[in-house]
């Protein structure tokens, strides 16, 4: 670590040397570039922080105050979701100095915490957060072989939400049960995917929403490629495709064979193109994730799937449905796929398959943190993630949701917070999200090393069947052969299948 | 007008011996310079072509020389030849629509006199305008189907919105509108700087000799402005062959792969998913079928040329 | 119909194209104008073309770029405006001695085959060179630095500068800087005090439309800078491709920001600008 901190101080001069020189040759006004940094030590402390542009400014809002009072400085990197990700995984394999505290997905510790990228979180700052309030299911998103590499911050889950007046209206039922033998459930919503899909079919093309125009559809999902396609579709197959007795979805534990080409995830995908095409807005097969919740709160979908559906919807500038929607887990299904025997099962209660889509940003701490910034980062990152921040947070309209147990049982201020859901939504959003991070079923985020590669050969194949370039079989049969290639590349088959039992917890 | 690269005679200078020293201290940096820049890259792209090269493996891997690998996979990837056929399907598109724009523009505007000097300095504008924000005016904003200014047009005159972003084919269509809107003008001006360099008298001569409007143009004005044309085409087919920033902020090569060029398929497997060797690959075979068009292309023009 | 009819049809029919394409080069900019002053509202329902008549026009977005987040802002701005005016200079320097060089010296007969040698660099796609560069930069540690963007960028404009200088100064009369130097100038003198001034509307031509390229590039950029380099482009883009809800109207003020200075400087220098575009092309 010494050297790198060294060598990076080394380039600054050189940068602003250079930069300087090159500003004297042709004499212009500006400042050069490094200048002033070489007199840091006797300033502030900056401390640089990489992040979301939307959630960094909730972080650099909550901050502040802090951050003034300790005589620090903050400097905050604004990304785009996708931007955030490369950088920090470019960062990562070129050895470049990104900022000291980041923001990233947990998808890709593998790939961050095997390059030596990150510190290991100390004990202190564990105790002074009180890690033991943190769920299990996301302290395996923070560890990496029994060690804790990265703070909690978001408990990032897909929901299911749908608009609970819609389905509580006796006249709409009534049609519904006539053309489709059930009830529309206002507690449950669609408990099977065949019920969703039966929704999407029976809300699309006429106008309940009553603006006068019949541009009414069944469900919008993420569906863009670079955007949020992997889990929007992940979300969608796992009921069809993780069987409860194999502890395995994307490759098998065994062989390291992908997956993705197996009638599970074909059935999911035939289906999922039917939907998109047909039963949502113009557009739909190339939504991003706001799209999507733009869809929902606008009052054009009846249903949908995302992380921010509860809190977003609270919001009076961008939303029309507040307190009209209900929430559960994702829904289930009478058939899954299994994969050891080559069979579809039968199950009389539907069985689900929550899907941690995402399992979280998580917060860490660079392994080329500078040596006099270190007690201001770790101050930083204890305070941000400390429980009463994280309440603050998560009730608050800032995309992070809840992830420890004392969080779950928070009724109270998620119901009367500046989030306003009131007792019933508040009661809804935290079941949903305990049974779903509690789910024994539950799918865990693939973690297991090459994640941009596995999600890039995943998006598209999936966005070449949305587009009708290619039937869902044969675009899963390239995104199949993709991962085995990547499997192949990153170690081999049966070192991606060792890594992925290991974040699994095996 | 010259159709050949004019062979300057090399100029004497009386000061040779005095001069030798700064003879090379002008030159010898510039040439280093792009020497370095230029050469390094390619032989380190050309080995890396020929290695299993990558930026994101974990733990201890030696790279091996992996032969012709890389380029029998190139030639068997489905989605490597999609890229291919993208990229020339866009030039095919956008080139012959920047040279009819181009060709009509120009001669409106030799035509006139009264706000040409105008016209032309506002025809220079997208030239200046950024790529990124032409995709991000003209495509995010314009083309956005659900209450863009384009389809809410077409909706008022009673014809459906046109799928701008999620049909495969009018992806690319809008990409290639986007490329017109902003690279017609260079071919405006380039033509418009060829007319002007037509004698108007001999013009009005093929006029008294009794050839009409439109023959008079094919025999005089086509031939003199051969040239130029020829050379804006190639700059502009170079260009168009290595098109990626309108793409990356309108469709992300999207829907499906139907947008992706091959230069943003280098991207995305070299940079993003850190696959040096194979996106190597991919940069070669871009560099050689440049290379080869370019070549053939002077050639043939050259060689048409000369026998007018 | 008589000749000057005819001449008359012509002239409305060549107005009439040039005002067609006038418009259709008009409307995205004026949309991104009109867009930079709407609110959400405007944007959610239908489509809003008159501020006043279908819309009431507000500052908010200008205020948001200018007032709320003018810092979050200047950091990449300035990094566009150092990185586009230093590799500018810089190339201008280099390339246009190289050019002076290649019109005034013998170099065995080849200086023809030296200027083609650099504008080969332009037939090498820039995928090539990105996938080098990160390795490159890499090893050298100039990773998310100006310095880099510095170096990538002057190499690119020199070939177009020594190729477009040389032609001009070939131009110019050798005559006066002989005298010069039978006065006892040295050639760096000479280069500096009359060749320069001369080619003076060839160098802010060069000059100015290596600044662009500099400024407007995007692929370099977005390949070896991170956070601390980034240049507007690159900004842009992040502010683009964040999910959640695009502000179109802050976008599009950004994008006015960052597309004003170059446009305003491309077309007040119309002249030269064109005269530089279209330069090396007349020539063969």
């Amino acid at each position: 670590m010494e050297s790198k901190v060294s060598r990076r101080q080394f380039l600054r001069l050189v940068g602003g040397a250079a930069g300087a020189a090159a500003l004297a040759a042709c004499a212009a006004p500006a400042a050069p570039a490094g200048s002033g940094e070489e007199a840091m030590s006797t300033e502030k402390v900056v401390i640089r922080y990489a992040g979301l542009d939307g959630m960094g400014a909730r972080v650099e809002a909550f901050m502040l105050p802090w951050v003034e009072e300790n005589g620090y400085e903050l400097e905050r990197g604004a990304f785009g979701q996708q931007e955030l990700t490369d950088k920090i995984m470019q960062s990562v394999a070129t050895d470049t100095y990104l900022a000291d505290i980041f923001q990233f997905p947990s998808n890709a510790r593998a790939d961050v915490i095997n390059a030596g990228a990150l510190q290991e979180i100390p004990q202190e700052v564990l105790e002074a957060i009180d890690f033991e309030d943190v769920l299990p299911g996301i302290v395996n998103t923070l560890s990496w072989e029994g060690k804790i590499y990265a703070l909690p911050y978001d408990g990032d889950i897909h929901y299911y939400s749908f608009r609970k007046d819609l389905f509580a209206n006796e006249d709409i039922n009534s049609r519904f049960k006539d053309s489709y033998g059930f009830d529309l459930s206002p507690d449950t919503g669609a408990v099977t995917w065949d019920q969703w899909r039966n929704i999407c079919e029976f809300f699309t093309g006429w106008d309940w929403n009553e603006n006068g125009e019949d541009d009414d559809f069944g469900a919008a999902c993420m569906t863009k490629r670079g955007d949020t396609l992997w889990w929007g579709f992940n979300s969608r197959a796992t009921a069809y495709a993780k069987h409860p007795d194999d502890d395995a979805y994307f490759i098998d534990l065994d062989t390291g064979e992908a997956r993705l080409n197996n009638p599970g995830f074909v059935r999911a995908l035939t289906e999922w193109v039917e939907e998109m095409q047909n039963w949502a807005p113009p557009g739909g097969t190339n939504f991003t994730y706001g799209d999507s919740l733009n869809a929902m709160n606008g009052g054009r979908v009846a249903q949908t799937y995302n992380w921010d559906a509860v809190t977003s919807a609270t919001a009076p500038e961008t939303s029309v449905i507040q307190g009209l929607q209900g929430y559960n887990i994702l829904p289930g299904s009478h058939e899954v796929f299994n994969s050891k025997s080559g069979e579809w099962d039968y199950f009389d209660v539907p069985s689900h398959a929550p899907f941690h889509a995402f399992g979280g940003w998580v917060i860490a701490v660079s392994a080329q943190v500078d040596e006099l910034a270190y007690d201001a980062v770790w101050g930083f990152v204890t305070h941000l993630t400390k429980p009463e921040s994280g309440l603050a947070f998560v009730t608050d309209l800032t995309g992070a949701s809840p992830y420890r147990f004392s969080q779950m049982e928070a009724v109270e201020e998620f119901a009367t917070g500046p989030l306003q859901l009131g007792e019933e939504v508040a009661m809804d959003y935290l079941n949903a999200a305990r049974e779903t991070l509690d789910h024994p079923n539950a799918v865990t985020d693939q973690a297991f090393g090459g994640w941009v590669q596995y999600r890039d050969a995943l998006e598209l194949g999936v966005s070449k069947a949305l587009a009708n370039e290619l039937p869902p079989q044969d675009a899963l049969d390239e995104v199949a052969a993709a991962f085995n290639e990547i499997s192949e590349r990153m170690g081999g088959l049966q070192h991606q299948a060792e890594l992925y039992a290991r974040t699994l917890g095996k | 007008m010259a159709t050949e690269p004019q062979i300057y005679p090399s100029k004497r200078s009386r000061f040779e011996i005095r001069d030798n020293l700064w003879k090379w201290i002008f030159l010898v940096p510039a040439v280093a310079i792009i020497l370095i820049l230029l050469a390094v890259p390619v032989l380190w792209t050309l080995y890396a072509a020929f290695t299993d090269l990558h930026l994101y493996r974990i733990g201890d891997f030696d790279t091996k020389f992996v032969g012709l690998a890389n380029f029998e996979k190139l030639l068997s990837n489905r989605s490597f030849w999609r890229t291919a056929r993208n990229t020339v399907v866009f030039m095919l598109g956008v080139v012959p629509a920047q040279l009819i724009i181009g060709l009509t523009v120009a001669l409106a505007l030799n035509n006139i006199t009264r706000g040409q000097k105008l016209f032309r300095t506002w025809f220079l504008m997208p030239l200046m305008v950024s790529p990124v924000v032409v995709s991000f005016i003209v495509g995010r904003m314009l083309f956005q189907e659900d209450i863009g200014p384009i389809n809410d047009i077409l909706r008022s005159f009673g014809f459906e919105g046109v799928p701008w972003l999620t049909s495969p084919t009018w992806a690319m269509v809008a990409l290639m509108a986007i490329d017109v809107w902003q690279w017609s003008s260079f071919m405006i001006l380039m033509l418009l700087a060829a007319l002007q360099g037509v004698p108007p008298d001999l013009h009005e001569a093929a006029r008294v000799d009794g050839a009409n409007q439109l023959q008079a143009f094919w025999r005089i004005t086509v031939p003199l402005i051969m040239p130029i044309t020829m050379t804006a085409l190639l700059i502009r087919i170079i260009d168009a062959f290595k098109v990626v920033e309108i793409i990356m902020v309108l469709t992300g090569g999207g829907p499906g792969q139907a947008t992706e060029s091959v230069t943003l398929a280098i991207y995305r497997t070299g940079v993003k998913g850190g696959d040096l060797a194979f996106g190597s690959s991919q940069a070669y075979f871009l560099l050689i079928v440049l290379m080869i068009f370019g070549g053939a292309y002077l050639v043939l023009t050259r060689r048409a040329m000369g026998k007018d | 119909m008589g000749l000057a009819a005819q001449k008359r049809v012509r002239t409305i029919i060549s107005y009439c194209i040039l005002g067609f394409w006038s418009f259709i080069l008009l409307f995205p900019m004026y949309w991104v104008v009109i867009t930079s002053f709407k609110n959400a509202i405007d944007m959610s329902i239908k489509a809003t073309y008159m501020p006043f008549i279908d819309f009431q026009p507000g500052l908010h977005a200008w205020r948001y770029l200018f007032v709320d987040r003018l810092t979050w802002f200047l950091d990449p701005f300035m990094n566009s405006v150092l990185v586009a005016f230093i590799s500018s200079t810089v190339a201008l320097v280099i390339g246009s001695s190289a050019g002076y060089a290649l019109a005034r010296f013998d170099y065995g007969g080849r200086n023809n085959s030296i200027v083609l040698g650099f504008m080969s660099q332009r037939m090498f796609p820039g995928a090539l060179f990105i996938l080098a560069f990160l390795v490159m930069f890499r090893e050298l540690g100039l990773l998310d630095t100006r310095l880099a963007l510095i170096i990538v960028y002057s190499s690119g404009a020199i070939p177009f500068i020594v190729w477009v200088m040389r032609d001009f100064f070939e131009g110019l009369p050798v005559e006066i800087e002989e005298s010069a130097m039978i006065d006892g100038a040295n050639r760096l003198g000479v280069l500096f005090r009359i060749a320069m001034p001369l080619a003076a509307p060839g160098l802010v031509a060069v000059f100015v439309l290596s600044l662009i390229g500099a400024w407007n590039e995007y692929l370099v950029a977005l390949t070896l800078t991170f956070r601390e380099a980034i240049t507007i482009p690159l900004f842009m883009t992040m502010q683009v491709s964040q999910t959640g809800y695009t502000e179109w109207w802050n976008m599009s003020a950004i994008s006015l920001v960052s597309v004003i200075p170059v446009v305003a400087a491309g077309m007040a220098l119309e002249k030269y600008i064109t005269g530089g575009l279209t330069f090396g092309a007349l020539k063969g």
